[in-house]
């Protein structure tokens, strides 16, 4: 297992890297930077811009250097903490750190909602194929499936106003916003929390139902499964056992996906729920052109990804660590 | 009685596996340092590059005996022989894994696990006729009468090493005799 992690410790290296230039150049892609942008502000408020100063900003985010020079630095800066986000002033660590644990919560929750959810009803309908109860809650699945997401949130925004007179944006009240964390905030967040939980997890909810589904009716109809009941084994222990587990798979696979998932913060839906995530914050920093902060955060995301996928790779080969019978152990 | 040892070619690819990870997460961790989130992530995965280099490092030293009775590992160091044997008429546990080197899992690794009374030892395939060592252990797990998984099953079969099954059923990994 050892030489394993090491192996793919060693692939992911270049691979970072790889990702960090694609990174750069898209970011990089639209025409103009943040100082052009600033410029066009000023001047489009009838401000004149402050020459020497754009030049001094200019030379202090290294925006005069040739492409691959900024890149260099881009990618030092990342390495060494000192990369400072162009909109703010700030270092990026502590713009992303501010919003980084409310998108935790945010996600977190949505992925616990998401199991506790999608497991149950993914298993009665496997084992209850083609039952009305099968047929009610895949409708609902496949409604939950078409919704999008920002959708969903206008229309619960909709019908709280209208029913409840109430507003249901932001994720805590507004004594909270800016101030540091209390028991009153904490509980705040949790009374807010439920709606964006809803919002963001059901479509996920919705495809595991099915995936689940999918996976355990493949099981089901295998060959030990009807050894299993033929021999009387009681059906709710032939069930978790075997082919439960072995459907869980693609859930394990699911982990790599999940990591960046959870500090994503689903730009669109915090941005109509006017959510303090992380999506937020890189929404508005494609916006301005803050290159630092929109390319950082990219950079930490697809970290991320690249955990997920050497520890759902790991998960996997513990779990299922078996050779396709085609291919050969090589030496 | 044959003696196995690793293969150099696959201890030396190891070894600069290793060496290179280190290198580049050490320079990652000097330029970082140890506060921010870099430097603690290059940091564990320079801990990881050791351990590896470290192990590389044991197998290299590593011999193997295969006799009838058992298979005996023992470390050639030069500061005496210290072993550890595992008596087939002992065997408790077999399991064969398998790594794959691609998502396709076209390629790979092996990975044996035994253990008996008092001893576990964990070989892979780049040991030196690993298939033969497979074969004794795989006719001691049948003279045992152990319960071999059935990943382990389709790995044998990869190896074109077929054991006879009695009941065709799911089984789990070694454990009690069946």
């Amino acid at each position: 297992m050892l030489r394993y992690i090491a192996q793919r410790l060693l692939v992911m290296i270049p691979t970072l890297i790889a990702i960090s230039f694609v990174i750069f150049v898209v970011v990089k892609l639209p025409p103009g930077d943040f100082l052009s942008i600033r410029i066009e502000e000023l001047r489009a408020g009838g401000e004149s811009a402050d020459l020497e100063e754009i030049a001094r900003l200019r030379r202090e985010y290294r925006l005069d250097l040739p492409f691959f020079e900024q890149y260099f630095w881009f990618l030092w800066d990342l390495v060494t903490d000192q990369l400072l986000s162009m909109e703010y002033g700030r270092p990026v660590s502590e713009i992303v750190g501010d919003r980084l644990w409310l998108s935790i919560i945010v996600s977190f929750a949505t992925v616990i909602f998401t199991y506790i959810v999608a497991f149950p009803i993914g298993v009665y309908s496997a084992t209850n194929q083609y039952s009305w109860g099968d047929h009610g809650l895949t409708f609902l699945g496949f409604l939950g499936l078409a919704t999008p997401n920002f959708l969903l949130a206008l229309v619960l925004v909709y019908f709280a106003n209208v029913w409840f007179g109430t507003e249901i944006g932001g994720l805590m009240d507004e004594q909270y916003i800016g101030k540091p964390w209390s028991w009153g905030k904490f509980v705040s967040i949790l009374e807010h929390l439920w709606i964006p939980v809803i919002v963001i997890g059901t479509s996920g909810t919705a495809g595991m139902i099915r995936r689940l589904r999918a996976n355990l009716l493949d099981e089901l109809q295998k060959q030990y499964v009807v050894t299993g009941r033929a021999k009387g084994l009681p059906p709710f222990r032939l069930l978790m056992k075997y082919p439960l587990r072995m459907s869980l798979n693609p859930f394990i696979s699911d982990i790599g996906e999940l990591l960046p998932h959870i500090i994503s913060g689903a730009v669109i839906v915090s941005v109509v729920l006017n959510l303090p995530t992380t999506g937020k914050m890189l929404y508005e920093a494609l916006l301005s052109l803050d290159m630092n902060l929109a390319g950082a955060f990219l950079m930490g995301l697809s970290v991320l990804t690249v955990l997920g996928m050497l520890v759902s790779d790991l998960a996997l080969a513990w779990l299922d660590p078996r050779i396709r019978l085609e291919g050969k152990a090589v030496k | 009685m044959s003696l196995h040892r690793y293969e150099r070619r696959a201890l030396y690819g190891d070894f600069a596996r290793a060496g290179i990870g280190l290198a580049i997460c050490l320079g990652a961790v000097a330029v970082a340092g140890f506060g921010g989130f870099t430097g603690w992530l290059f940091g564990v995965c320079a801990a990881i590059f050791l351990l590896f280099g470290l192990r590389t490092l044991l197998r290299s030293v590593t011999n193997y005996e295969l006799t009838d009775t058992g298979l005996t590992r023992f470390y050639a160091t030069g500061f005496g022989r210290s072993e550890r044997v595992l008596a087939w008429q002992e065997l408790k546990r077999l399991r064969l894994r398998f790594f794959p080197a691609k998502r396709d899992r076209s390629q790979g690794w092996m990975e044996m696990s035994l253990a008996g009374k008092g001893a576990r030892m964990r070989l892979d395939s780049t040991l030196g006729d690993f298939d033969s060592i497979v074969r004794a252990a795989v006719g001691a797990a049948t003279r045992r009468r152990l319960a071999l998984s059935e990943s382990t099953l389709s790995n044998l079969a990869a190896l074109g090493i077929a054991v006879a099954r009695e009941d065709g059923g799911n089984r789990t990994d070694g454990g009690s005799p069946a």
